[in-house]
């Protein structure tokens, strides 16, 4: 179905010409027309939706103060917490230590070169193509399955 | 034969002079052929070139900075230096006359 406005200026209820006048079309959602559909639905809805929004909330909350709260510069500057856990599992016990020094290391350069938000993206780009790399060692050694590790290996 | 990413490895570690270990190593990778190599790679690289007894590590000091870990210093040994000088034989043998760049016009 293909729904086409009229009128449309931004602000606006977005109105279909398929639907009711005074409804609004399930399809094209605008701001202001989900508050207006959010004041309008039954109870039963409008607590599912404050719910789930105050669920994200609270997630955001949690990863904000998972780097901020209560850390000074010095902690701060320390990798995401969670990603140099789980790296710790899967490399090799032999280099663990060597690893996880010289990811903090570069963690360290990227967090004065670009700043916190960049340097924890690069720290989770770096865990993901380690996990990657240990994910093909692991198929190689165990499955036998060597033609799909050297692809993943040549595709990383 | 040494791999591609062996044979870079080799050279970082080379280039190191007995001082390489993975950051180093991935800086010098990154420098000078501009390709961005995780350290997981990098390191198990390392870990086959140790199994082939063509580098040798050691304990290095450890920083605050590095979160109280020790570094791990990587050395080539002579298998090394010999693997890298046949590949690089290999590789000035086989491209020597060549016309690989077309000359400008």
């Amino acid at each position: 179905v293909s729904h086409q406005f009229e009128n449309r200026r931004p602000g606006d209820l977005a109105q279909c010409p398929t639907c009711e006048p005074k409804n609004i079309c399930q399809y094209h959602l605008t701001p202001t027309a989900l508050i207006q559909k959010y004041l309008e639905s039954d109870q039963e809805d409008r607590q599912m939706a404050t719910a789930i929004v105050f669920f994200f909330i609270v997630v955001a909350f949690v990863m904000h103060i998972d780097r901020q709260g209560k850390l000074g510069e010095a902690e701060h500057r320390k990798p995401p917490m969670r990603a140099e856990f789980l790296l710790a599992l899967i490399v090799p016990r032999a280099f663990r230590d060597a690893i996880l020094g010289d990811m903090a290391e570069e963690f360290g350069r990227n967090y004065d070169r670009f700043g916190d938000r960049k340097a924890c993206m690069l720290y989770w780009r770096d865990f993901v193509a380690t996990a990657m790399q240990r994910l093909g060692c692991a198929l190689k050694k165990f499955l036998g399955l060597t033609e799909v590790a050297e692809k993943l290996r040549r595709f990383l | 034969m040494l791999g591609t990413l062996e044979l870079h490895v080799l050279l970082a570690v080379l280039r190191g002079a007995g001082k390489a270990y993975g950051v180093s190593i991935a800086e010098e990778l990154e420098v000078r052929t501009g390709k961005h190599h995780s350290m997981g790679a990098i390191y198990t690289t390392l870990d086959r070139l140790q199994t082939k007894k063509m580098v040798a590590s050691r304990q290095g000091e450890a920083t605050a900075e590095r979160g109280g870990r020790a570094k791990l210093y990587f050395e080539i040994t002579a298998g090394g230096r010999a693997a890298v000088d046949s590949s690089l034989n290999a590789t000035a043998n086989l491209s020597r006359g060549l016309k690989i760049r077309e000359a400008k016009l």
